[in-house]
């Protein structure tokens, strides 16, 4: 039993953040609050994951991707052009010429394959993409231009070519559903909060693991790894994507809470929503993505709601104002805050000295 | 150690509560709770403006917000809707479709308004449309647009493609020439219009000699341009939106082209974008809009100057604003109808054949397909860039969401399925 507490004690205190954040997304639909508040939480709750696969990169590895919510769009879209083709070729296809489903597009009436694709193509892209820009030694800010230009590019992409898309209007009307289950409201909102606690875990694992630790020193000095005999390349390659996975899965469950996916949950403006999040709540730490992005979403609907007009500016100056205090965001500060008091009671229980 | 480690999770836990009764409050503030008297006397009406007022839209949307506000405060100023208040809440989706869906659940379940006012974009409005139907609840829809779609939530009272080109393409074939090359941007609206005016074009014994598109926001119109001058055409139909306008009729000038030989006819070139790219640039085209700034009726010189008066914000009146102003007021005249409180379904009835005096003129809602009789006007830009309106229809003229030119299976009727 005293063992049992002792190990409980030794838990750092942002675990206990992340469990309560977990207990509170899960006792959220039972606190009486009006049902499209759940509808909003479970949207945020598929973008807890987006914001955790963002902090893989970004905390751990070090590097800022602007473009990340393709990725994440590419689930969207894979789910959300399922969802059109069940009735056979859409409004936006016939419109350019296309009366029938074409060949290519078969296999993604089929909601498993079109999961599947969901996930993969992330994955796939992140892993080329990686592949090509590690490789040839790219990092820093240049990796982050490039993701930027890309975002770009596939955003345009998608507005364009509007007989697969339906361009700038988006895939509307995508049902709550994972793997052709049918789900009502409730089920679906804890399906996602399940998802979302076995990323987490997942995570947590991996960032605990030689691979984060290796992640981490490539961060913080990519030639001394490389020299200790590591290639750093091939694990940046591989934690982009799983990265990319990750993102691909996050769009991939918060197409259905939305109900649509769109070019704007694409853009580089939605990755840089998160990454503020992220900056807020402080990265490499995984709580930080966690608070901070859960945090952010709710503050930009209750700040919308209370002041229409000049809510942006409010929420801007409440950012600026967290990310000039506390550099290291609000988790980054508070860890910092009880190592220092940690150490302190160390240097008075030995009486002082190193 | 322990303590502090306790402290912290203590405050971490507290900072939940506190995210968790903000969420509460607002919930608890317009909720249930204040409509929970019933229905009394004195009881407000709750209707919601959804427009943007902030992301790349925000500055369109702007004069909608205004316009609306404007209508809801007069309407309080003469006594209200039926003896009730008006409580107009605005919410802004920034743009964003997914955020329009957030918001009109907002205000259908928290505010419990009886009709929203609201949506710009297509994106926006088709993002609305499950909840509507889900929660039942209707939505007043100001924009023009490309049409084929009729949803039971929703009123139309924007134009529809064939009262924008029904009288426009013949004039201009008669007055410019038979060769026509259609611009558009690359997206639904213009796309679905252009299949009518292709149809109108050749059915008055025009030619269309060159169809091209621009991507959504383009700027480059130097190719396009050049092929328009190897065409030769009498005039060029337009139906590129937004900031493409501006770059092109830039680029039409810098590559000598002139509104004397070949002029620009749009369908979506308001004042806002005449003032945005200046007189040198807009002068001697035309375009096509029920309403204009300039009109000369009473109704309308009324509401200009009451606008302007009210609104030193820089804003410009264009047919969106009319519009916008015109939704409150026929939601005003359905609610009286109706008798309230109302259903839904009694509120949506009591717009069929709802007719009203706007400031383009004598207005109503169809009987049958939720959109709106409008005039048909088009006007030339002179060298003040300001429009001067050279036709106007005798009166509002019927709208046919699935225009009879394209669909003459149809017979201006609905189809089967219209949404």
């Amino acid at each position: 039993m005293k063992i049992g507490i002792h190990a409980l004690k030794k838990v750092p205190v942002h675990y206990w953040i992340d469990i309560a954040l977990f207990i509170f997304i899960l006792v959220f639909p039972l606190l009486g609050f009006k049902p499209f508040r759940v509808t909003y939480m479970n949207q945020f709750v598929a973008y807890l994951i987006f914001a955790l696969s963002l902090d893989l990169i970004w905390g751990y590895m070090g590097l800022m991707s602007l473009g990340h919510a393709v990725l994440f769009g590419m689930g969207g879209y894979a789910i959300g052009l399922c969802a059109q083709l069940q009735n056979g070729a859409p409004a936006f296809m016939t419109r350019e010429g296309m009366n029938q489903i074409p060949t290519l597009l078969f296999p993604m009436v089929n909601p498993i394959f079109a999961t599947f694709a969901g996930l993969l193509l992330p994955t796939l892209f992140a892993f080329f993409l990686g592949k090509f820009l590690f490789k040839s030694k790219v990092s820093g800010v240049f990796f982050t231009i490039i993701t930027l230009a890309l975002a770009q590019i596939i955003k345009d992409l998608v507005i364009n070519q509007q007989a697969f898309t339906n361009g700038f209007n988006g895939l509307q009307g995508v049902p709550r559903a994972f793997l052709g289950l049918g789900m009502d409201k409730t089920a679906y909102y804890y399906f996602v909060a399940g998802v979302l606690i076995l990323v987490y875990v997942c995570c947590r694992w991996l960032t605990n693991s030689r691979l984060g630790k290796v992640a981490v020193s490539i961060r913080e000095n990519e030639s001394r790894v490389s020299f200790l005999g590591y290639n750093p390349e091939n694990f940046k390659i591989l934690i982009f994507a799983i990265s990319g996975f990750l993102a691909g899965l996050s769009g991939l469950l918060y197409a259905p809470a939305a109900n649509s996916i769109t070019v704007e949950e694409i853009s580089v403006a939605a990755s840089t929503f998160v990454l503020i999040g992220l900056a807020v709540g402080g990265r490499g730490n995984l709580t930080g993505a966690l608070v901070g992005a859960m945090g952010l979403q709710w503050a930009k609907v209750l700040l919308s709601e209370s002041t229409a007009a000049y809510w942006q500016l409010v929420l801007g100056a409440i950012l600026l104002i967290i990310i000039f205090v506390m550099p290291n965001g609000l988790i980054g500060q508070l860890l910092h805050l009880v190592y220092s008091l940690k150490t302190r009671k160390h240097k008075e229980l030995t009486g002082g000295g190193a | 150690m322990k303590k502090s480690k306790r402290v912290l999770a203590l405050l971490a836990l507290l900072v939940m509560l506190a995210s968790l009764t903000a969420c509460g409050s607002s919930a608890a503030n317009s909720g249930p709770a204040s409509g929970g008297s019933g229905k009394t006397e004195g009881e407000k009406i709750k209707i919601g403006i959804l427009f943007s007022s902030s992301g790349t839209t925000a500055g369109v949307e702007q004069a909608m917000i205004n316009a609306s506000k404007m209508a809801f405060d007069e309407i309080n100023a003469q006594g209200g809707i039926a003896g009730h208040q008006v409580e107009y809440i605005h919410e802004d989706y920034a743009s964003d479709p997914a955020t329009a869906t957030k918001k009109i659940q907002k205000l259908i379940q928290q505010d419990e308004v009886l009709a929203t006012v609201g949506c710009y974009t297509s994106a926006s409005r088709q993002a609305t449309l499950p909840t509507l139907l889900e929660e039942n609840s209707l939505l007043v829809y100001p924009t023009y647009t490309e049409g084929e779609e009729v949803h039971p939530n929703v009123i139309y009272i924007g134009a529809m493609p064939n009262q924008q080109a029904t009288d426009y393409i013949p004039w201009l074939i008669e007055n410019e020439g038979k060769t026509a090359f259609l611009v558009g941007s690359d997206y639904v609206f213009p796309k679905t219009c252009n299949k009518q005016a292709k149809i109108l074009i050749e059915k008055f014994g025009g030619q269309v000699v060159g169809e091209e598109y621009a991507p959504l926001g383009s700027s480059d119109f130097a190719a396009i341009v050049t092929k328009i001058k190897q065409a030769k055409p009498d005039f060029i139909y337009s139906d590129l939106v937004g900031d493409s306008i501006v770059a092109f009729y830039k680029e039409y000038k810098q590559q000598g082209l002139k509104p004397e030989d070949c002029p620009i006819a749009s369908i979506a070139t308001d004042e806002m974008i005449n003032k945005a790219m200046g007189n040198e640039y807009a002068a001697g085209h035309y375009t096509s809009m029920n309403y204009f700034e300039t009109l000369e009726t009473p109704e309308n010189k009324a509401f200009v100057d009451a606008y302007y008066a009210k609104f030193k914000d820089g804003s410009t009146i264009t047919t969106l604003t009319e519009a916008a102003y015109d939704s409150c007021y026929f939601l005003k005249a359905a609610i009286e109808k109706a008798g309230y409180p109302c259903s839904t379904e009694d509120l949506i009835a009591a717009f069929a054949g709802l007719e009203m005096d706007a400031p383009q003129g004598k207005i109503k809602v169809d009987e049958e397909n939720h959109c709106t009789w409008l005039y048909s006007r088009f006007a030339k830009c002179n060298a003040d860039g300001i429009f001067a309106v050279i036709y106007e229809s005798e009166s509002a003229i019927r709208p046919e969401p699935w225009p009879q030119v394209v669909y003459p299976e149809l017979g201006g009727k609905l189809p089967a399925k219209p949404y």
